[in-house]
Protein backbone atom coordinates (compact mmCIF):
# COMPACT_ATOMS: atom_id res chain seq x y z
CA UNK A 1 0.00 0.00 0.00
CA UNK A 2 1.01 3.90 -0.44
CA UNK A 3 1.27 6.30 2.06
CA UNK A 4 -1.83 8.09 1.39
CA UNK A 5 -2.61 11.94 2.12
CA UNK A 6 -5.04 10.18 5.28
CA UNK A 7 -2.29 8.18 6.72
CA UNK A 8 -0.21 11.88 6.35
CA UNK A 9 -2.88 13.47 8.38
CA UNK A 10 -3.41 11.26 11.15
CA UNK A 11 0.63 11.48 11.79
CA UNK A 12 0.39 15.25 12.00
CA UNK A 13 -2.54 15.40 14.00
CA UNK A 14 -0.21 13.09 16.53
CA UNK A 15 2.51 15.17 16.29
CA UNK A 16 0.76 18.14 17.22
CA UNK A 17 -0.96 16.74 19.91
CA UNK A 18 2.52 15.34 21.32
CA UNK A 19 3.78 18.96 20.97
CA UNK A 20 0.55 20.65 22.84
CA UNK A 21 0.97 18.73 25.58
CA UNK A 22 4.78 19.13 25.84
CA UNK A 23 4.32 22.65 26.13
CA UNK A 24 1.59 21.97 28.59
CA UNK A 25 4.17 20.50 31.34
CA UNK A 26 6.36 23.13 31.35
CA UNK A 27 5.10 24.77 34.47
CA UNK A 28 5.88 21.34 36.60
CA UNK A 29 9.43 21.62 35.83
CA UNK A 30 11.08 23.24 38.59
CA UNK A 31 14.87 21.65 39.06
CA UNK A 32 16.61 18.90 37.98
CA UNK A 33 14.96 16.16 40.06
CA UNK A 34 11.69 17.11 38.07
CA UNK A 35 13.48 17.24 35.00
CA UNK A 36 15.25 14.04 35.18
CA UNK A 37 13.14 11.87 37.82
CA UNK A 38 9.87 13.42 37.66
CA UNK A 39 10.42 13.89 41.30
CA UNK A 40 10.02 10.29 42.24
CA UNK A 41 6.08 10.47 41.48
CA UNK A 42 5.16 7.71 39.14
CA UNK A 43 3.05 4.71 40.61
CA UNK A 44 3.07 0.96 39.51
CA UNK A 45 0.81 1.29 36.39
CA UNK A 46 2.33 4.56 35.21
CA UNK A 47 6.02 3.13 35.41
CA UNK A 48 5.22 -0.02 33.97
CA UNK A 49 3.78 1.79 30.82
CA UNK A 50 6.64 4.46 30.46
CA UNK A 51 9.03 1.66 30.63
CA UNK A 52 8.04 0.06 27.59
CA UNK A 53 7.46 3.26 25.98
CA UNK A 54 11.28 4.17 26.60
CA UNK A 55 12.28 0.55 25.88
CA UNK A 56 9.85 -0.01 22.35
CA UNK A 57 11.59 1.95 19.60
CA UNK A 58 11.50 2.06 15.68
CA UNK A 59 14.57 0.56 16.58
CA UNK A 60 13.41 -2.23 19.02
CA UNK A 61 11.34 -3.36 15.62
CA UNK A 62 13.85 -3.41 13.57
CA UNK A 63 16.88 -5.48 15.11
CA UNK A 64 14.82 -7.74 16.64
CA UNK A 65 12.71 -7.90 13.15
CA UNK A 66 16.15 -8.21 11.35
CA UNK A 67 16.89 -10.91 13.88
CA UNK A 68 13.89 -13.27 12.81
CA UNK A 69 14.49 -12.61 9.17
CA UNK A 70 17.83 -13.51 8.80
CA UNK A 71 17.53 -16.73 11.99
CA UNK A 72 14.07 -18.15 11.83
CA UNK A 73 12.09 -19.31 14.94
CA UNK A 74 15.15 -20.24 16.06
CA UNK A 75 15.61 -16.35 17.33
CA UNK A 76 12.90 -16.28 19.12
CA UNK A 77 15.30 -17.66 22.20
CA UNK A 78 16.67 -14.20 22.72
CA UNK A 79 13.20 -12.95 23.96
CA UNK A 80 13.53 -15.57 27.46
CA UNK A 81 16.67 -14.09 29.04
CA UNK A 82 15.08 -10.51 30.02
CA UNK A 83 11.97 -11.95 31.15
CA UNK A 84 13.77 -14.29 33.29
CA UNK A 85 16.06 -11.59 34.62
CA UNK A 86 13.15 -9.13 35.02
CA UNK A 87 11.28 -12.08 37.08
CA UNK A 88 14.07 -12.59 39.13
CA UNK A 89 15.20 -9.21 40.16
CA UNK A 90 11.55 -8.07 40.40
CA UNK A 91 10.60 -10.99 43.00
CA UNK A 92 14.11 -10.90 44.80
CA UNK A 93 15.18 -7.05 44.77
CA UNK A 94 18.75 -8.12 44.20
CA UNK A 95 20.83 -5.33 43.91
CA UNK A 96 18.16 -3.12 42.65
CA UNK A 97 16.47 -2.57 46.21
CA UNK A 98 19.45 -1.58 47.93
CA UNK A 99 20.03 0.88 45.20
CA UNK A 100 16.38 2.33 45.40
CA UNK A 101 16.70 2.81 48.96
CA UNK A 102 19.66 4.74 48.47
CA UNK A 103 17.65 7.44 46.45
CA UNK A 104 19.64 7.90 43.32
CA UNK A 105 19.73 9.41 40.42
CA UNK A 106 22.07 8.18 38.31
CA UNK A 107 24.17 4.66 38.70
CA UNK A 108 27.31 6.35 38.84
CA UNK A 109 26.26 8.28 42.02
CA UNK A 110 26.57 4.78 43.44
CA UNK A 111 29.95 4.40 42.83
CA UNK A 112 30.89 7.64 44.51
CA UNK A 113 28.99 6.48 47.10
CA UNK A 114 30.16 3.25 47.44
CA UNK A 115 33.66 3.34 45.86
CA UNK A 116 35.76 7.30 44.98
CA UNK A 117 34.59 10.23 42.65
CA UNK A 118 37.44 8.73 40.08
CA UNK A 119 35.47 5.60 40.21
CA UNK A 120 32.35 7.77 38.95
CA UNK A 121 34.18 10.06 36.72
CA UNK A 122 35.31 6.93 34.98
CA UNK A 123 32.16 4.95 34.93
CA UNK A 124 30.45 8.22 33.32
CA UNK A 125 32.79 8.28 30.55
CA UNK A 126 32.48 4.85 29.61
CA UNK A 127 28.95 4.93 30.20
CA UNK A 128 28.63 8.02 27.87
CA UNK A 129 30.73 6.77 25.12
CA UNK A 130 28.94 3.25 25.19
CA UNK A 131 25.59 5.01 25.39
CA UNK A 132 26.40 7.19 22.74
CA UNK A 133 27.84 4.72 20.02
CA UNK A 134 24.46 2.74 20.93
CA UNK A 135 22.09 5.71 20.29
CA UNK A 136 24.32 7.02 17.41
CA UNK A 137 23.33 4.17 15.13
CA UNK A 138 19.35 4.91 16.13
CA UNK A 139 18.58 8.21 13.92
CA UNK A 140 20.30 6.07 10.68
CA UNK A 141 18.22 3.29 10.99
CA UNK A 142 15.32 4.89 11.73
CA UNK A 143 15.17 7.72 9.00
CA UNK A 144 15.54 4.81 5.99
CA UNK A 145 12.45 2.80 7.87
CA UNK A 146 10.63 5.73 8.00
CA UNK A 147 11.74 6.79 4.35
CA UNK A 148 10.95 3.24 3.28
CA UNK A 149 7.20 3.11 5.08
CA UNK A 150 6.16 6.57 3.70
CA UNK A 151 8.01 6.45 0.11
CA UNK A 152 10.13 9.27 0.77
CA UNK A 153 13.31 8.33 -1.84
CA UNK A 154 16.57 7.02 0.60
CA UNK A 155 18.61 9.87 -0.93
CA UNK A 156 16.89 12.46 1.47
CA UNK A 157 18.09 10.04 4.72
CA UNK A 158 19.60 13.04 6.08
CA UNK A 159 17.18 15.75 6.11
CA UNK A 160 14.52 12.44 7.92
CA UNK A 161 17.00 12.39 10.23
CA UNK A 162 17.31 16.06 11.27
CA UNK A 163 13.20 16.42 11.19
CA UNK A 164 13.16 13.44 13.27
CA UNK A 165 15.59 14.32 15.56
CA UNK A 166 14.72 18.07 15.89
CA UNK A 167 10.66 16.85 16.96
CA UNK A 168 12.48 14.65 19.64
CA UNK A 169 15.19 17.66 20.89
CA UNK A 170 11.89 20.29 20.94
CA UNK A 171 9.44 17.69 22.86
CA UNK A 172 12.00 16.90 25.38
CA UNK A 173 13.67 19.98 26.10
CA UNK A 174 10.91 21.85 26.91
CA UNK A 175 9.04 19.50 29.33
CA UNK A 176 11.26 16.72 30.60
CA UNK A 177 10.15 13.39 32.12
CA UNK A 178 6.81 15.00 33.43
CA UNK A 179 6.05 15.94 29.90
CA UNK A 180 7.30 12.51 28.82
CA UNK A 181 5.17 10.21 31.18
CA UNK A 182 2.67 12.19 29.94
CA UNK A 183 3.01 11.93 26.45
CA UNK A 184 4.12 8.10 26.63
CA UNK A 185 0.48 7.48 27.57
CA UNK A 186 -0.75 8.40 24.04
CA UNK A 187 2.45 7.21 22.35
CA UNK A 188 1.39 3.51 24.32
CA UNK A 189 -2.32 3.58 23.23
CA UNK A 190 -1.00 3.43 19.46
CA UNK A 191 1.96 1.65 19.63
CA UNK A 192 0.08 -1.57 21.31
CA UNK A 193 -2.66 -1.47 18.93
CA UNK A 194 0.02 -1.05 16.30
CA UNK A 195 2.07 -4.46 17.75
CA UNK A 196 -1.31 -6.01 17.62
CA UNK A 197 -2.36 -5.43 14.39
CA UNK A 198 0.70 -6.40 12.32
CA UNK A 199 0.76 -9.64 14.03
CA UNK A 200 -2.95 -10.37 14.25
CA UNK A 201 -3.01 -8.78 10.15
CA UNK A 202 -0.10 -10.48 9.44
CA UNK A 203 -1.11 -14.11 10.39
CA UNK A 204 -4.04 -13.42 8.72
CA UNK A 205 -2.18 -12.45 5.40
CA UNK A 206 0.45 -14.92 5.11
CA UNK A 207 -0.83 -17.60 7.17
CA UNK A 208 0.91 -19.69 9.98
CA UNK A 209 1.40 -22.70 7.65
CA UNK A 210 3.19 -20.70 4.81
CA UNK A 211 5.16 -19.43 7.68
CA UNK A 212 6.40 -22.46 9.06
CA UNK A 213 7.15 -24.31 5.80
CA UNK A 214 9.04 -20.96 4.49
CA UNK A 215 11.67 -21.38 7.34
CA UNK A 216 12.06 -24.68 6.97
CA UNK A 217 12.32 -24.48 3.84
CA UNK A 218 14.59 -22.03 3.28
CA UNK A 219 16.74 -22.22 6.81
CA UNK A 220 16.47 -26.24 7.35
CA UNK A 221 16.51 -27.44 11.18
CA UNK A 222 18.96 -24.50 11.94
CA UNK A 223 15.84 -22.09 11.74
CA UNK A 224 13.36 -23.43 14.19
CA UNK A 225 15.73 -25.41 16.47
CA UNK A 226 17.85 -22.71 18.56
CA UNK A 227 20.03 -25.36 19.48
CA UNK A 228 21.19 -26.72 16.27
CA UNK A 229 23.39 -28.56 15.86
CA UNK A 230 24.21 -28.95 19.78
CA UNK A 231 23.35 -27.65 22.81
CA UNK A 232 26.94 -25.70 23.06
CA UNK A 233 27.68 -25.59 18.62
CA UNK A 234 24.40 -23.47 18.24
CA UNK A 235 24.14 -20.13 17.11
CA UNK A 236 21.74 -19.65 20.28
CA UNK A 237 23.07 -21.98 22.46
CA UNK A 238 24.37 -22.09 26.28
CA UNK A 239 26.92 -19.76 25.58
CA UNK A 240 24.45 -17.21 23.84
CA UNK A 241 22.13 -17.98 27.31
CA UNK A 242 24.92 -17.52 29.56
CA UNK A 243 25.53 -14.05 28.04
CA UNK A 244 22.08 -13.03 27.83
CA UNK A 245 21.27 -13.35 31.26
CA UNK A 246 24.68 -11.79 32.70
CA UNK A 247 23.58 -9.03 29.92
CA UNK A 248 20.12 -8.60 30.80
CA UNK A 249 20.91 -8.27 34.44
CA UNK A 250 23.74 -5.53 33.61
CA UNK A 251 20.87 -3.65 31.72
CA UNK A 252 18.21 -3.68 34.27
CA UNK A 253 20.44 -2.68 36.83
CA UNK A 254 22.78 -0.13 34.89
CA UNK A 255 21.24 0.68 31.80
CA UNK A 256 20.42 4.71 32.47
CA UNK A 257 17.46 4.75 30.05
CA UNK A 258 15.58 1.46 32.61
CA UNK A 259 17.35 2.73 35.94
CA UNK A 260 15.92 5.98 35.43
CA UNK A 261 12.38 4.38 35.52
CA UNK A 262 13.79 2.64 38.26
CA UNK A 263 14.40 5.84 40.37
CA UNK A 264 11.41 7.85 39.56
CA UNK A 265 9.43 4.99 41.23
CA UNK A 266 7.77 6.35 44.65
CA UNK A 267 8.75 3.77 46.67
CA UNK A 268 11.04 0.62 46.70
CA UNK A 269 7.92 -1.84 46.61
CA UNK A 270 6.56 0.23 43.38
CA UNK A 271 10.03 -0.28 41.81
CA UNK A 272 10.74 -3.75 41.95
CA UNK A 273 6.51 -4.81 41.39
CA UNK A 274 7.43 -3.02 37.88
CA UNK A 275 10.32 -5.00 37.35
CA UNK A 276 8.45 -8.35 38.07
CA UNK A 277 5.40 -7.16 35.45
CA UNK A 278 8.03 -5.84 33.05
CA UNK A 279 9.36 -9.54 32.28
CA UNK A 280 5.72 -10.66 30.42
CA UNK A 281 6.01 -7.20 28.43
CA UNK A 282 9.50 -8.11 27.99
CA UNK A 283 8.67 -11.53 26.40
CA UNK A 284 6.17 -9.87 24.08
CA UNK A 285 8.48 -6.75 22.98
CA UNK A 286 11.02 -9.34 21.41
CA UNK A 287 8.78 -12.09 20.33
CA UNK A 288 6.02 -10.05 18.54
CA UNK A 289 8.83 -7.91 15.95
CA UNK A 290 10.82 -11.21 15.80
CA UNK A 291 8.04 -12.96 14.58
CA UNK A 292 7.55 -10.17 12.14
CA UNK A 293 10.91 -10.31 10.66
CA UNK A 294 10.29 -14.31 10.29
CA UNK A 295 6.66 -13.33 8.42
CA UNK A 296 8.55 -10.61 6.11
CA UNK A 297 10.56 -14.02 5.14
CA UNK A 298 7.71 -15.59 4.19
CA UNK A 299 6.18 -13.04 2.24
CA UNK A 300 9.07 -12.06 -0.11
CA UNK A 301 10.17 -14.60 -2.14
CA UNK A 302 13.26 -12.76 -3.14
CA UNK A 303 16.06 -11.66 -0.57
CA UNK A 304 15.71 -8.43 0.72
CA UNK A 305 17.94 -6.61 2.98
CA UNK A 306 17.34 -7.40 6.32
CA UNK A 307 17.11 -4.11 7.75
CA UNK A 308 14.99 -3.08 4.72
CA UNK A 309 12.64 -5.85 5.25
CA UNK A 310 10.03 -5.23 8.34
CA UNK A 311 9.56 -1.60 6.89
CA UNK A 312 8.95 -3.34 3.32
CA UNK A 313 6.21 -6.05 5.02
CA UNK A 314 4.80 -3.02 6.35
CA UNK A 315 4.13 -1.40 3.40
CA UNK A 316 2.97 -4.02 1.61
CA UNK A 317 0.53 -5.53 3.78
CA UNK A 318 -0.96 -2.46 5.71
CA UNK A 319 -3.89 -1.05 4.26
CA UNK A 320 -4.21 2.50 3.83
CA UNK A 321 -5.66 4.72 6.51
CA UNK A 322 -4.66 1.93 9.14
CA UNK A 323 -0.74 2.30 7.66
CA UNK A 324 -1.09 5.84 9.27
CA UNK A 325 -2.35 5.07 12.36
CA UNK A 326 0.90 1.98 12.47
CA UNK A 327 3.30 4.88 10.79
CA UNK A 328 2.23 7.07 13.97
CA UNK A 329 2.64 4.61 16.46
CA UNK A 330 6.37 3.24 15.12
CA UNK A 331 7.00 7.33 15.43
CA UNK A 332 5.63 7.62 18.87
CA UNK A 333 7.37 4.51 20.22
CA UNK A 334 10.54 6.50 18.62
CA UNK A 335 9.69 9.91 19.87
CA UNK A 336 9.83 8.15 23.77
CA UNK A 337 12.72 6.31 23.01
CA UNK A 338 15.12 9.28 21.34
CA UNK A 339 13.36 11.51 24.55
CA UNK A 340 14.19 8.93 27.12
CA UNK A 341 17.96 7.88 25.90
CA UNK A 342 18.74 11.92 25.13
CA UNK A 343 17.49 12.18 28.39
CA UNK A 344 19.67 9.34 30.50
CA UNK A 345 22.79 10.16 28.67
CA UNK A 346 22.87 13.42 28.66
CA UNK A 347 21.96 13.26 32.41
CA UNK A 348 25.33 11.01 33.28
CA UNK A 349 27.60 13.67 30.62
CA UNK A 350 25.93 16.74 32.36
CA UNK A 351 25.48 15.17 36.22
CA UNK A 352 28.54 12.93 36.22
CA UNK A 353 31.37 14.32 33.94
CA UNK A 354 30.60 18.17 33.28
CA UNK A 355 29.15 18.06 36.74
CA UNK A 356 32.91 16.13 38.48
CA UNK A 357 34.57 18.63 36.75
CA UNK A 358 32.83 21.74 38.14
CA UNK A 359 33.27 20.61 41.56
CA UNK A 360 36.87 19.53 40.84
CA UNK A 361 37.79 23.26 39.60
CA UNK A 362 35.24 25.15 42.02
CA UNK A 363 35.17 22.92 44.96
CA UNK A 364 31.90 22.96 44.73
CA UNK A 365 28.14 22.05 43.40
CA UNK A 366 27.01 24.24 40.18
CA UNK A 367 23.34 25.13 41.16
CA UNK A 368 20.30 23.60 40.02
CA UNK A 369 19.49 25.98 37.56
CA UNK A 370 23.15 25.93 35.61
CA UNK A 371 22.69 21.98 36.45
CA UNK A 372 19.37 22.35 34.24
CA UNK A 373 21.23 24.59 31.20
CA UNK A 374 24.44 22.25 30.90
CA UNK A 375 21.46 18.93 30.83
CA UNK A 376 20.03 20.93 27.94
CA UNK A 377 22.97 21.92 26.13
CA UNK A 378 24.42 18.24 26.25
CA UNK A 379 21.18 16.95 24.97
CA UNK A 380 21.73 19.36 22.05
CA UNK A 381 25.37 18.19 21.90
CA UNK A 382 24.65 14.48 22.15
CA UNK A 383 21.86 15.17 19.05
CA UNK A 384 24.40 16.41 16.69
CA UNK A 385 27.02 13.86 17.51
CA UNK A 386 24.21 10.47 16.57
CA UNK A 387 23.60 12.34 13.41
CA UNK A 388 27.22 12.80 12.49
CA UNK A 389 27.78 8.80 13.26
CA UNK A 390 25.02 7.62 11.72
CA UNK A 391 25.94 9.26 8.48
CA UNK A 392 29.51 7.33 8.87
CA UNK A 393 29.16 4.22 10.55
CA UNK A 394 28.54 1.35 8.68
CA UNK A 395 26.95 -1.63 10.45
CA UNK A 396 27.95 -4.84 10.38
CA UNK A 397 26.67 -8.46 11.76
CA UNK A 398 23.42 -8.84 13.58
CA UNK A 399 22.38 -4.79 14.40
CA UNK A 400 20.81 -6.59 17.91
CA UNK A 401 25.02 -7.52 18.38
CA UNK A 402 26.47 -3.94 17.87
CA UNK A 403 23.75 -2.31 20.22
CA UNK A 404 24.34 -4.88 22.87
CA UNK A 405 28.15 -4.84 22.35
CA UNK A 406 28.72 -0.84 22.72
CA UNK A 407 26.32 -1.12 25.96
CA UNK A 408 28.73 -3.78 26.60
CA UNK A 409 31.70 -1.17 27.19
CA UNK A 410 30.47 -0.48 30.49
CA UNK A 411 28.08 -2.81 31.33
CA UNK A 412 30.02 -6.12 32.52
CA UNK A 413 32.14 -2.84 35.04
CA UNK A 414 28.80 -1.91 36.31
CA UNK A 415 27.42 -5.05 37.30
CA UNK A 416 30.22 -6.47 38.93
CA UNK A 417 30.97 -3.26 40.97
CA UNK A 418 27.57 -2.86 41.95
CA UNK A 419 26.62 -6.35 42.30
CA UNK A 420 30.11 -7.46 44.50
CA UNK A 421 30.08 -3.35 45.81
CA UNK A 422 26.75 -3.79 47.68
CA UNK A 423 27.49 -7.83 48.42
CA UNK A 424 30.87 -7.84 49.29
CA UNK A 425 32.46 -5.84 51.91
CA UNK A 426 35.98 -6.43 50.50
CA UNK A 427 35.38 -5.07 47.21
CA UNK A 428 37.92 -1.45 46.52
CA UNK A 429 38.64 1.18 43.83
CA UNK A 430 41.07 -0.70 42.48
CA UNK A 431 38.84 -3.51 41.78
CA UNK A 432 36.67 -1.29 40.52
CA UNK A 433 38.77 0.42 38.35
CA UNK A 434 40.38 -3.02 36.91
CA UNK A 435 37.11 -4.48 36.51
CA UNK A 436 35.63 -1.44 34.36
CA UNK A 437 39.27 -1.68 32.58
CA UNK A 438 38.85 -5.63 31.67
CA UNK A 439 35.51 -5.74 31.04
CA UNK A 440 35.54 -3.25 28.19
CA UNK A 441 38.15 -4.84 26.41
CA UNK A 442 36.63 -7.87 24.55
CA UNK A 443 33.50 -5.79 23.43
CA UNK A 444 36.16 -2.89 22.16
CA UNK A 445 37.93 -5.99 20.35
CA UNK A 446 34.26 -7.03 18.36
CA UNK A 447 33.61 -3.69 17.33
CA UNK A 448 37.23 -4.14 15.11
CA UNK A 449 37.02 -7.32 13.73
CA UNK A 450 35.37 -8.61 10.34
CA UNK A 451 32.00 -9.55 10.28
CA UNK A 452 32.51 -13.39 9.86
CA UNK A 453 34.04 -13.36 13.27
CA UNK A 454 31.56 -10.91 14.61
CA UNK A 455 29.09 -13.26 14.39
CA UNK A 456 31.50 -16.60 15.39
CA UNK A 457 32.57 -15.19 18.49
CA UNK A 458 29.73 -12.71 19.76
CA UNK A 459 28.63 -14.92 22.64
CA UNK A 460 32.01 -15.74 23.64
CA UNK A 461 32.90 -12.23 23.74
CA UNK A 462 29.99 -11.76 25.35
CA UNK A 463 30.42 -13.76 28.45
CA UNK A 464 33.91 -13.00 28.12
CA UNK A 465 33.40 -9.47 29.01
CA UNK A 466 31.64 -10.23 32.47
CA UNK A 467 34.19 -12.97 33.44
CA UNK A 468 37.16 -10.07 32.99
CA UNK A 469 35.32 -7.66 34.86
CA UNK A 470 34.59 -10.43 37.70
CA UNK A 471 38.07 -10.99 37.99
CA UNK A 472 39.68 -7.91 37.69
CA UNK A 473 37.16 -7.12 40.89
CA UNK A 474 38.82 -9.74 42.92
CA UNK A 475 42.22 -9.14 41.78
CA UNK A 476 42.01 -4.95 42.12
CA UNK A 477 40.35 -5.60 45.64
CA UNK A 478 42.56 -8.28 46.96
CA UNK A 479 45.49 -6.49 45.92
CA UNK A 480 44.21 -3.39 47.39
CA UNK A 481 43.27 -4.73 50.61
CA UNK A 482 47.04 -6.30 50.85
CA UNK A 483 49.02 -3.11 50.21
CA UNK A 484 46.15 -1.05 52.16
CA UNK A 485 44.26 -3.01 54.54
CA UNK A 486 42.66 -0.29 56.24
CA UNK A 487 39.71 1.06 53.74
CA UNK A 488 40.56 4.39 53.30
CA UNK A 489 37.23 5.27 51.84
CA UNK A 490 35.09 3.62 54.34
CA UNK A 491 37.06 5.50 57.47
CA UNK A 492 36.60 9.12 55.04
CA UNK A 493 32.89 8.22 54.50
CA UNK B 1 4.92 -30.03 12.19
CA UNK B 2 7.54 -30.76 14.97
CA UNK B 3 7.60 -30.13 18.45
CA UNK B 4 9.68 -27.14 18.11
CA UNK B 5 7.29 -25.65 15.82
CA UNK B 6 4.10 -26.00 18.04
CA UNK B 7 6.90 -24.76 20.64
CA UNK B 8 7.20 -21.61 19.20
CA UNK B 9 3.35 -21.49 17.45
CA UNK B 10 2.53 -21.35 21.62
CA UNK B 11 4.94 -18.59 22.92
CA UNK B 12 3.38 -16.03 19.69
CA UNK B 13 0.18 -16.66 20.99
CA UNK B 14 0.44 -16.21 24.65
CA UNK B 15 3.02 -13.60 24.18
CA UNK B 16 0.31 -11.74 21.84
CA UNK B 17 -2.64 -12.29 24.67
CA UNK B 18 -0.41 -11.56 27.13
CA UNK B 19 0.42 -8.12 25.80
CA UNK B 20 -2.83 -7.44 24.63
CA UNK B 21 -4.26 -8.23 28.24
CA UNK B 22 -1.49 -6.17 29.91
CA UNK B 23 -1.78 -3.18 27.55
CA UNK B 24 -5.44 -2.74 28.02
CA UNK B 25 -4.82 -3.11 31.94
CA UNK B 26 -2.36 -0.93 32.02
CA UNK B 27 -3.70 2.05 29.92
CA UNK B 28 -7.62 1.96 31.98
CA UNK B 29 -5.29 1.87 35.51
CA UNK B 30 -2.80 4.59 34.41
CA UNK B 31 -5.47 7.62 33.99
CA UNK B 32 -5.60 7.60 37.90
CA UNK B 33 -2.07 7.65 38.56
CA UNK B 34 -1.56 10.23 36.13
CA UNK B 35 -4.62 12.28 38.01
CA UNK B 36 -2.94 11.64 41.31
CA UNK B 37 0.51 12.86 39.30
CA UNK B 38 -0.16 16.22 38.14
CA UNK B 39 -2.04 16.48 41.60
CA UNK B 40 0.95 15.77 43.87
CA UNK B 41 2.89 18.00 41.35
CA UNK B 42 0.59 20.74 41.64
CA UNK B 43 0.38 20.77 45.16
CA UNK B 44 4.27 20.90 45.24
CA UNK B 45 4.38 24.26 43.02
CA UNK B 46 1.90 25.84 44.70
CA UNK B 47 3.74 25.18 48.15
CA UNK B 48 6.79 26.45 46.24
Amino acid sequence: MTFTYVDVGIVALYIVLIFYSGTLMNKYIGGIGDYLVADRTMGFHLGLLSMMCTEIGMITYIYYAELGYKAGLSSLVVAFPPMIVYFILGRTGFIIKPLLEMKIMTIPEFFSKRFSKGVRFYVGILMAVGGILNFGVFPGVEAKFINTVTGIPQQHVLLTMVILLTLVLIYTLVGGMVSIILTNYLQYALLSFGMIFITVYGVYVIGWGKIVDSVIAGMGEKGINPFFPSLFKGEFGVGFIIWQLLMWTAILVAWQAISMRLFSSKDSKTGMKIYSWSGLMFLSRAILPIFWGIMAFAYFTEPVDSLEALPLLIKAIIPSGILGLIFAGLLAASMSTYASYLLSWSSIISQDIIGSIIKFITGKEASAKNQLIISRLTVAAVMVFIIWWSLFHKLEGYLYFYLQMTGMLFLPGTLVSIGLGIYWKKSRTAGAYLAFTLGALPPLLYLFISENLKNAWASRIGWGGFLLAFVGMVVGSLVQNMLSPKNVEEAAS
Amino acid sequence: MSAWTIFWGLVVLFSLLSFTYMSVRILIKSIAELKSMFRTLDEKRKAS
